[in-house]
Protein backbone atom coordinates (compact mmCIF):
# COMPACT_ATOMS: atom_id res chain seq x y z
CA UNK A 1 0.00 0.00 0.00
CA UNK A 2 1.28 3.45 -0.90
CA UNK A 3 2.04 5.96 1.81
CA UNK A 4 -0.35 8.92 1.92
CA UNK A 5 1.20 11.93 0.10
CA UNK A 6 0.46 14.11 3.15
CA UNK A 7 2.89 12.00 5.17
CA UNK A 8 5.46 12.45 2.41
CA UNK A 9 4.86 16.21 2.42
CA UNK A 10 5.27 16.20 6.19
CA UNK A 11 8.59 14.37 5.92
CA UNK A 12 9.73 16.83 3.24
CA UNK A 13 8.85 19.74 5.51
CA UNK A 14 10.61 18.22 8.55
CA UNK A 15 13.75 17.24 6.63
CA UNK A 16 14.20 20.64 4.98
CA UNK A 17 13.47 22.46 8.24
CA UNK A 18 16.05 20.33 10.05
CA UNK A 19 18.54 20.97 7.21
CA UNK A 20 18.16 24.70 7.75
CA UNK A 21 18.48 24.42 11.54
CA UNK A 22 21.37 21.96 11.85
CA UNK A 23 24.84 23.36 11.41
CA UNK A 24 27.12 20.59 12.72
CA UNK A 25 28.55 18.16 10.18
CA UNK A 26 27.70 14.86 11.96
CA UNK A 27 24.07 15.99 12.28
CA UNK A 28 23.85 16.99 8.66
CA UNK A 29 25.36 13.65 7.66
CA UNK A 30 22.76 11.85 9.78
CA UNK A 31 20.03 13.93 8.19
CA UNK A 32 21.34 13.06 4.72
CA UNK A 33 21.17 9.38 5.60
CA UNK A 34 17.62 9.80 6.94
CA UNK A 35 16.54 11.61 3.74
CA UNK A 36 18.00 8.86 1.56
CA UNK A 37 16.30 6.13 3.58
CA UNK A 38 12.95 7.92 3.48
CA UNK A 39 13.24 8.58 -0.26
CA UNK A 40 13.90 4.89 -0.89
CA UNK A 41 11.15 3.86 1.53
CA UNK A 42 8.67 6.11 -0.31
CA UNK A 43 9.46 4.58 -3.70
CA UNK A 44 12.25 6.67 -5.27
CA UNK A 45 14.21 4.46 -7.66
CA UNK A 46 17.91 4.49 -6.66
CA UNK A 47 19.25 4.57 -10.26
CA UNK A 48 17.07 7.50 -11.32
CA UNK A 49 17.67 9.29 -8.06
CA UNK A 50 21.48 9.12 -8.27
CA UNK A 51 21.41 10.10 -11.97
CA UNK A 52 19.43 13.25 -11.14
CA UNK A 53 21.53 14.04 -8.07
CA UNK A 54 24.66 13.95 -10.27
CA UNK A 55 23.38 17.00 -12.13
CA UNK A 56 23.71 19.02 -8.92
CA UNK A 57 27.31 18.09 -8.13
CA UNK A 58 28.69 21.22 -9.82
CA UNK A 59 26.31 23.45 -7.86
CA UNK A 60 27.19 21.74 -4.56
CA UNK A 61 30.91 22.10 -5.19
CA UNK A 62 30.48 25.77 -6.17
CA UNK A 63 28.50 26.46 -2.97
CA UNK A 64 31.14 24.71 -0.85
CA UNK A 65 33.99 26.53 -2.58
CA UNK A 66 32.42 29.98 -2.27
CA UNK A 67 31.72 29.41 1.42
CA UNK A 68 35.32 28.20 1.90
CA UNK A 69 36.86 31.19 0.16
CA UNK A 70 34.73 33.91 1.71
CA UNK A 71 34.85 32.78 5.34
CA UNK A 72 37.91 34.44 6.83
CA UNK A 73 39.47 34.01 10.23
CA UNK A 74 40.43 31.11 12.50
CA UNK A 75 43.04 28.42 11.89
CA UNK A 76 44.58 28.58 8.38
CA UNK A 77 44.27 25.37 6.35
CA UNK A 78 45.69 26.32 2.95
CA UNK A 79 48.22 29.09 2.38
CA UNK A 80 50.07 30.36 -0.67
CA UNK A 81 52.93 32.54 0.58
CA UNK A 82 51.41 35.11 2.93
CA UNK A 83 47.94 34.65 1.53
CA UNK A 84 45.62 32.29 3.37
CA UNK A 85 43.16 30.80 0.92
CA UNK A 86 41.14 28.52 3.18
CA UNK A 87 40.55 28.60 6.92
CA UNK A 88 39.39 25.63 8.99
CA UNK A 89 36.08 27.35 9.79
CA UNK A 90 35.57 28.15 6.10
CA UNK A 91 36.10 24.50 5.14
CA UNK A 92 33.64 23.40 7.82
CA UNK A 93 31.01 25.89 6.73
CA UNK A 94 31.59 24.99 3.07
CA UNK A 95 31.04 21.30 3.78
CA UNK A 96 27.96 22.12 5.87
CA UNK A 97 26.46 24.28 3.11
CA UNK A 98 27.00 21.58 0.47
CA UNK A 99 25.53 18.92 2.77
CA UNK A 100 22.54 21.15 3.53
CA UNK A 101 21.75 21.53 -0.19
CA UNK A 102 22.25 17.80 -0.70
CA UNK A 103 19.78 17.02 2.08
CA UNK A 104 17.22 19.36 0.46
CA UNK A 105 17.72 17.63 -2.92
CA UNK A 106 17.36 14.19 -1.31
CA UNK A 107 14.34 15.34 0.68
CA UNK A 108 12.62 16.40 -2.57
CA UNK A 109 13.07 12.81 -3.78
CA UNK A 110 10.54 11.59 -1.19
CA UNK A 111 7.88 12.79 -3.64
CA UNK A 112 9.53 11.12 -6.64
CA UNK A 113 7.13 8.24 -7.04
CA UNK A 114 4.01 10.32 -6.43
CA UNK A 115 1.40 11.10 -9.11
CA UNK A 116 0.16 14.66 -9.56
CA UNK A 117 -3.42 13.49 -8.93
CA UNK A 118 -2.53 12.13 -5.48
CA UNK A 119 -0.49 15.22 -4.67
CA UNK A 120 -3.39 17.51 -5.59
CA UNK A 121 -5.69 15.41 -3.41
CA UNK A 122 -3.11 15.47 -0.61
CA UNK A 123 -2.56 19.23 -0.68
CA UNK A 124 -6.33 19.87 -0.90
CA UNK A 125 -6.78 17.49 2.02
CA UNK A 126 -4.37 19.64 4.03
CA UNK A 127 -6.78 22.53 3.58
CA UNK A 128 -5.04 24.47 0.80
CA UNK A 129 -7.48 26.17 -1.61
CA UNK A 130 -7.91 24.08 -4.76
CA UNK A 131 -7.10 27.05 -7.06
CA UNK A 132 -3.73 27.45 -5.35
CA UNK A 133 -3.00 23.72 -5.57
CA UNK A 134 -3.99 23.69 -9.23
CA UNK A 135 -1.73 26.69 -9.96
CA UNK A 136 1.19 25.03 -8.17
CA UNK A 137 0.80 21.74 -10.00
CA UNK A 138 0.38 23.48 -13.35
CA UNK A 139 3.52 25.53 -12.77
CA UNK A 140 5.46 22.35 -11.98
CA UNK A 141 4.10 20.65 -15.09
CA UNK A 142 5.21 23.53 -17.28
CA UNK A 143 8.76 23.71 -15.93
CA UNK A 144 10.22 21.26 -18.50
CA UNK A 145 8.57 23.27 -21.28
CA UNK A 146 10.15 26.49 -20.06
CA UNK A 147 13.48 24.72 -19.91
CA UNK A 148 13.02 23.64 -23.54
CA UNK A 149 12.01 27.16 -24.50
CA UNK A 150 15.20 28.55 -22.91
CA UNK A 151 17.30 25.90 -24.68
CA UNK A 152 15.67 26.86 -28.00
CA UNK A 153 16.51 30.50 -27.30
CA UNK A 154 20.17 29.67 -26.58
CA UNK A 155 20.40 27.56 -29.75
CA UNK A 156 18.75 30.12 -32.00
CA UNK A 157 20.94 32.92 -30.61
CA UNK A 158 24.00 30.86 -31.47
CA UNK A 159 22.59 30.14 -34.91
CA UNK A 160 22.50 33.89 -35.47
CA UNK A 161 26.27 33.75 -35.34
CA UNK A 162 26.88 34.22 -31.61
CA UNK A 163 29.83 32.19 -30.41
CA UNK A 164 29.16 32.10 -26.65
CA UNK A 165 32.88 31.95 -25.88
CA UNK A 166 33.49 35.07 -27.97
CA UNK A 167 30.92 37.21 -26.11
CA UNK A 168 32.82 39.63 -23.85
CA UNK A 169 32.38 38.81 -20.15
CA UNK A 170 30.77 42.18 -19.44
CA UNK A 171 28.04 41.54 -22.01
CA UNK A 172 27.40 37.89 -21.13
CA UNK A 173 24.97 38.60 -18.29
CA UNK A 174 22.91 40.95 -20.49
CA UNK A 175 22.95 38.32 -23.23
CA UNK A 176 21.51 35.62 -20.98
CA UNK A 177 19.01 38.15 -19.61
CA UNK A 178 17.78 38.77 -23.16
CA UNK A 179 17.20 35.06 -23.65
CA UNK A 180 14.62 35.15 -20.87
CA UNK A 181 12.31 37.35 -22.95
CA UNK A 182 10.98 34.53 -25.17
CA UNK A 183 10.61 32.29 -22.11
CA UNK A 184 8.57 34.92 -20.27
CA UNK A 185 6.43 35.77 -23.29
CA UNK A 186 5.69 32.08 -23.79
CA UNK A 187 4.81 31.72 -20.10
CA UNK A 188 2.36 34.64 -20.33
CA UNK A 189 0.82 33.31 -23.52
CA UNK A 190 0.43 29.80 -22.13
CA UNK A 191 -1.07 30.98 -18.86
CA UNK A 192 -3.59 33.11 -20.76
CA UNK A 193 -4.53 30.18 -23.02
CA UNK A 194 -4.78 27.81 -20.08
CA UNK A 195 -6.97 30.22 -18.10
CA UNK A 196 -9.34 30.55 -21.07
CA UNK A 197 -9.44 26.79 -21.62
CA UNK A 198 -10.14 26.15 -17.92
CA UNK A 199 -12.89 28.76 -17.82
CA UNK A 200 -14.43 27.25 -20.94
CA UNK A 201 -14.54 23.93 -19.09
CA UNK A 202 -16.29 25.48 -16.11
CA UNK A 203 -13.36 25.92 -13.72
CA UNK A 204 -14.53 27.86 -10.67
CA UNK A 205 -18.17 27.90 -11.81
CA UNK A 206 -19.38 26.66 -8.42
CA UNK A 207 -18.22 27.74 -4.97
CA UNK A 208 -18.14 24.19 -3.60
CA UNK A 209 -15.96 21.55 -5.28
CA UNK A 210 -16.55 17.85 -5.14
CA UNK A 211 -13.80 15.33 -5.79
CA UNK A 212 -14.09 11.92 -7.35
CA UNK A 213 -10.78 10.86 -5.82
CA UNK A 214 -10.30 11.33 -2.09
CA UNK A 215 -7.43 10.24 0.10
CA UNK A 216 -7.93 8.61 3.47
CA UNK A 217 -5.15 8.38 6.06
CA UNK A 218 -4.63 4.74 7.05
CA UNK A 219 -3.45 3.67 10.55
CA UNK A 220 0.03 3.02 9.10
CA UNK A 221 0.13 6.58 7.71
CA UNK A 222 -0.82 8.04 11.09
CA UNK A 223 1.81 5.92 12.82
CA UNK A 224 4.50 7.02 10.36
CA UNK A 225 3.50 10.69 10.69
CA UNK A 226 3.69 10.47 14.50
CA UNK A 227 7.07 8.69 14.34
CA UNK A 228 8.46 11.34 11.99
CA UNK A 229 7.24 14.20 14.17
CA UNK A 230 8.62 12.49 17.30
CA UNK A 231 11.98 11.87 15.63
CA UNK A 232 12.14 15.52 14.58
CA UNK A 233 11.26 16.77 18.06
CA UNK A 234 13.74 14.33 19.64
CA UNK A 235 16.51 15.45 17.27
CA UNK A 236 15.88 19.10 18.11
CA UNK A 237 16.04 18.40 21.86
CA UNK A 238 19.30 16.46 21.47
CA UNK A 239 20.80 19.10 19.15
CA UNK A 240 20.16 22.00 21.48
CA UNK B 1 25.67 24.39 -50.36
CA UNK B 2 25.11 22.20 -47.36
CA UNK B 3 25.07 18.43 -47.41
CA UNK B 4 24.74 15.37 -45.23
CA UNK B 5 26.90 12.38 -45.94
CA UNK B 6 26.32 8.88 -44.52
CA UNK B 7 24.63 10.32 -41.46
CA UNK B 8 23.14 8.21 -38.69
CA UNK B 9 21.57 9.76 -35.62
CA UNK B 10 19.73 8.07 -32.78
CA UNK B 11 18.00 9.82 -29.91
CA UNK B 12 19.61 8.94 -26.57
CA UNK B 13 16.31 8.13 -24.81
CA UNK B 14 14.22 6.77 -27.66
CA UNK B 15 14.38 4.05 -30.22
CA UNK B 16 14.04 6.49 -33.16
CA UNK B 17 16.96 6.24 -35.57
CA UNK B 18 17.47 8.70 -38.41
CA UNK B 19 19.69 7.89 -41.36
CA UNK B 20 20.60 9.62 -44.57
CA UNK B 21 23.13 8.31 -47.10
CA UNK B 22 23.58 11.44 -49.19
CA UNK B 23 21.53 14.63 -49.32
CA UNK B 24 22.56 17.90 -50.92
CA UNK B 25 20.96 21.26 -50.44
CA UNK B 26 22.31 23.62 -53.11
CA UNK B 27 22.52 27.39 -52.83
CA UNK B 28 19.97 29.27 -54.91
CA UNK B 29 17.42 26.47 -54.61
CA UNK B 30 14.53 25.57 -52.37
CA UNK B 31 14.45 21.97 -51.18
CA UNK B 32 11.19 20.81 -49.67
CA UNK B 33 11.26 18.22 -46.92
CA UNK B 34 8.02 16.29 -46.90
CA UNK B 35 6.76 13.31 -44.95
CA UNK B 36 4.20 12.38 -42.32
CA UNK B 37 4.28 13.63 -38.73
CA UNK B 38 7.00 11.96 -36.69
CA UNK B 39 8.88 10.78 -39.79
CA UNK B 40 12.05 12.74 -38.92
CA UNK B 41 11.72 16.07 -40.78
CA UNK B 42 12.58 18.14 -37.70
CA UNK B 43 15.47 15.78 -36.91
CA UNK B 44 16.79 16.39 -40.44
CA UNK B 45 16.43 20.17 -39.98
CA UNK B 46 18.27 20.03 -36.67
CA UNK B 47 21.06 17.92 -38.14
CA UNK B 48 21.45 20.38 -41.01
CA UNK B 49 22.06 23.31 -38.68
CA UNK B 50 24.20 21.47 -36.13
CA UNK B 51 21.69 21.50 -33.27
CA UNK B 52 21.91 17.71 -33.38
CA UNK B 53 25.27 16.13 -34.09
CA UNK B 54 25.34 12.86 -36.05
CA UNK B 55 26.55 9.67 -34.36
CA UNK B 56 28.11 8.75 -37.70
CA UNK B 57 28.67 10.67 -40.94
CA UNK B 58 29.26 14.31 -41.80
CA UNK B 59 27.62 17.69 -42.13
CA UNK B 60 29.27 19.61 -44.96
CA UNK B 61 28.98 23.37 -45.41
CA UNK B 62 30.37 24.71 -48.69
CA UNK B 63 32.44 21.56 -48.97
CA UNK B 64 34.01 21.84 -45.52
CA UNK B 65 33.41 19.29 -42.78
CA UNK B 66 31.29 21.24 -40.28
CA UNK B 67 30.31 18.26 -38.10
CA UNK B 68 32.29 19.53 -35.13
CA UNK B 69 31.95 23.28 -35.70
CA UNK B 70 30.54 25.25 -32.79
CA UNK B 71 26.95 26.45 -33.32
CA UNK B 72 28.08 30.07 -33.52
CA UNK B 73 30.28 29.26 -36.51
CA UNK B 74 27.57 27.25 -38.25
CA UNK B 75 25.16 30.12 -37.57
CA UNK B 76 27.32 32.46 -39.64
CA UNK B 77 26.41 30.30 -42.68
CA UNK B 78 23.12 28.60 -41.80
CA UNK B 79 20.03 30.17 -40.22
CA UNK B 80 17.30 28.13 -38.55
CA UNK B 81 13.77 29.47 -38.38
CA UNK B 82 11.87 27.68 -35.62
CA UNK B 83 8.25 26.65 -36.04
CA UNK B 84 7.43 29.10 -33.22
CA UNK B 85 9.17 32.40 -34.12
CA UNK B 86 8.51 33.91 -30.67
CA UNK B 87 11.18 31.59 -29.30
CA UNK B 88 13.88 33.34 -31.28
CA UNK B 89 13.04 36.98 -30.61
CA UNK B 90 15.03 38.31 -27.68
CA UNK B 91 14.76 42.07 -27.58
CA UNK B 92 11.89 44.38 -26.60
CA UNK B 93 11.69 46.30 -29.90
CA UNK B 94 11.83 45.32 -33.58
CA UNK B 95 14.87 47.47 -34.35
CA UNK B 96 16.80 46.25 -31.31
CA UNK B 97 16.08 42.69 -32.39
CA UNK B 98 18.01 43.25 -35.58
CA UNK B 99 20.93 45.07 -33.95
CA UNK B 100 21.14 42.70 -30.95
CA UNK B 101 23.73 40.22 -32.27
CA UNK B 102 26.00 42.67 -34.17
CA UNK B 103 26.13 44.91 -31.06
CA UNK B 104 26.94 41.90 -28.92
CA UNK B 105 29.79 41.00 -31.22
CA UNK B 106 31.11 44.58 -31.17
CA UNK B 107 30.39 45.40 -34.85
CA UNK B 108 30.39 48.98 -36.10
CA UNK B 109 27.16 50.65 -34.81
CA UNK B 110 26.62 52.83 -37.90
CA UNK B 111 27.03 49.97 -40.32
CA UNK B 112 24.77 47.81 -38.15
CA UNK B 113 22.04 50.46 -38.03
CA UNK B 114 22.20 50.98 -41.80
CA UNK B 115 21.94 47.25 -42.47
CA UNK B 116 19.06 46.93 -40.00
CA UNK B 117 17.17 49.80 -41.68
CA UNK B 118 17.70 48.21 -45.09
CA UNK B 119 16.39 44.84 -43.87
CA UNK B 120 13.38 46.46 -42.19
CA UNK B 121 12.49 48.08 -45.51
CA UNK B 122 13.10 44.87 -47.44
CA UNK B 123 10.84 42.86 -45.12
CA UNK B 124 8.11 45.50 -44.90
CA UNK B 125 8.75 46.13 -41.22
CA UNK B 126 9.86 49.79 -41.23
CA UNK B 127 6.57 51.07 -39.80
CA UNK B 128 6.95 48.58 -36.93
CA UNK B 129 10.52 49.61 -36.13
CA UNK B 130 9.79 50.77 -32.57
CA UNK B 131 7.00 48.30 -31.83
CA UNK B 132 7.40 45.70 -29.10
CA UNK B 133 8.24 42.28 -30.50
CA UNK B 134 5.62 40.84 -28.13
CA UNK B 135 2.77 42.62 -29.91
CA UNK B 136 3.65 41.54 -33.47
CA UNK B 137 1.42 39.17 -35.39
CA UNK B 138 2.74 35.69 -36.16
CA UNK B 139 3.54 36.63 -39.75
CA UNK B 140 5.40 39.77 -38.64
CA UNK B 141 7.35 37.81 -36.04
CA UNK B 142 8.34 35.31 -38.68
CA UNK B 143 9.54 38.00 -41.10
CA UNK B 144 11.48 39.66 -38.30
CA UNK B 145 13.10 36.36 -37.30
CA UNK B 146 14.09 35.76 -40.92
CA UNK B 147 15.50 39.29 -41.23
CA UNK B 148 17.47 38.72 -38.01
CA UNK B 149 19.00 35.59 -39.54
CA UNK B 150 20.06 37.63 -42.58
CA UNK B 151 21.54 40.23 -40.25
CA UNK B 152 23.87 37.52 -38.95
CA UNK B 153 25.08 36.87 -42.49
CA UNK B 154 23.53 33.45 -43.09
CA UNK B 155 23.22 32.39 -46.73
CA UNK B 156 21.30 29.18 -46.19
CA UNK B 157 18.03 28.90 -44.33
CA UNK B 158 16.26 26.00 -42.69
CA UNK B 159 12.58 26.60 -42.07
CA UNK B 160 10.58 24.20 -39.92
CA UNK B 161 6.86 24.28 -40.82
CA UNK B 162 7.01 28.02 -41.61
CA UNK B 163 3.41 28.43 -42.80
CA UNK B 164 1.74 26.91 -39.72
CA UNK B 165 -0.74 29.41 -38.32
CA UNK B 166 -0.31 31.95 -41.13
CA UNK B 167 -3.26 33.36 -43.05
CA UNK B 168 -3.33 33.41 -46.86
CA UNK B 169 -1.86 36.93 -47.17
CA UNK B 170 1.01 36.23 -44.80
CA UNK B 171 1.72 32.95 -46.57
CA UNK B 172 1.91 34.79 -49.87
CA UNK B 173 4.30 37.37 -48.36
CA UNK B 174 6.50 34.53 -47.05
CA UNK B 175 6.51 32.65 -50.39
CA UNK B 176 7.47 35.87 -52.22
CA UNK B 177 10.25 36.58 -49.74
CA UNK B 178 11.65 33.06 -50.03
CA UNK B 179 11.58 33.30 -53.83
CA UNK B 180 13.24 36.72 -53.75
CA UNK B 181 16.05 35.52 -51.49
CA UNK B 182 16.46 32.36 -53.57
CA UNK B 183 16.95 34.47 -56.70
CA UNK B 184 19.69 36.36 -54.86
CA UNK B 185 21.47 33.05 -54.24
CA UNK B 186 20.15 31.93 -50.84
CA UNK B 187 19.45 28.24 -50.32
CA UNK B 188 16.45 26.90 -48.41
CA UNK B 189 15.47 23.62 -46.81
CA UNK B 190 11.82 23.80 -45.81
CA UNK B 191 10.00 21.14 -43.81
CA UNK B 192 6.33 21.53 -44.54
CA UNK B 193 3.00 19.89 -45.31
CA UNK B 194 1.93 22.99 -47.26
CA UNK B 195 1.21 21.96 -50.87
CA UNK B 196 1.41 25.56 -52.09
CA UNK B 197 5.13 25.52 -51.32
CA UNK B 198 5.57 22.87 -54.01
CA UNK B 199 5.16 25.66 -56.55
CA UNK B 200 8.41 27.21 -55.30
CA UNK B 201 10.58 24.25 -56.14
CA UNK B 202 10.64 20.92 -57.89
CA UNK B 203 13.32 19.66 -55.45
CA UNK B 204 11.81 17.43 -52.87
CA UNK B 205 13.16 15.05 -50.25
CA UNK B 206 10.74 12.71 -48.59
CA UNK B 207 11.44 11.58 -45.06
CA UNK B 208 9.81 8.28 -44.10
CA UNK B 209 10.38 6.47 -40.82
CA UNK B 210 13.70 8.20 -40.29
CA UNK B 211 15.03 7.63 -43.83
CA UNK B 212 15.53 10.25 -46.51
CA UNK B 213 14.38 9.49 -50.05
CA UNK B 214 14.78 11.88 -53.00
CA UNK B 215 11.51 12.39 -54.85
CA UNK B 216 12.10 14.68 -57.83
Amino acid sequence: MKTDPRVKLLSLLLLTTAALIFDRLPWLLGLLLASLLLALLFGARPAGFFRRARAFIGLLLAVALLQCLFTRGGVPLLQIGDLTLIYKEGARLGAAAALRYLVIICAAAVLAGESSRRLVAGLSGLGLPYTLVFMLMTALRFLPQFRRSFQDAVISAQLRGVDLKAVPRGKRLGFYGSLLLPVLSEALLRSRELALAMEARGFGAYRERTAYFKLKMQPGDWLLAVLLAAAFAGALILYF
Amino acid sequence: MIALSHVVYSYPKGGFVFSCDEAEFPAGEVTLLTGPNGSGKTTLCRLLCGVLRPDKGYLLIDGEDATAWPLGRIGAHVGYLLQEPSRQLFRPSVFEELTFVPELLGRDPQETAAKAEALLAEFGLTRLKDRSTLTLSRGEKQRLALAALLMGGAGFFILDEPTTGLDTDNRRILYDKIDELREKGAGFAIASHDRDLLALSPRRLRVTEGRVVRED
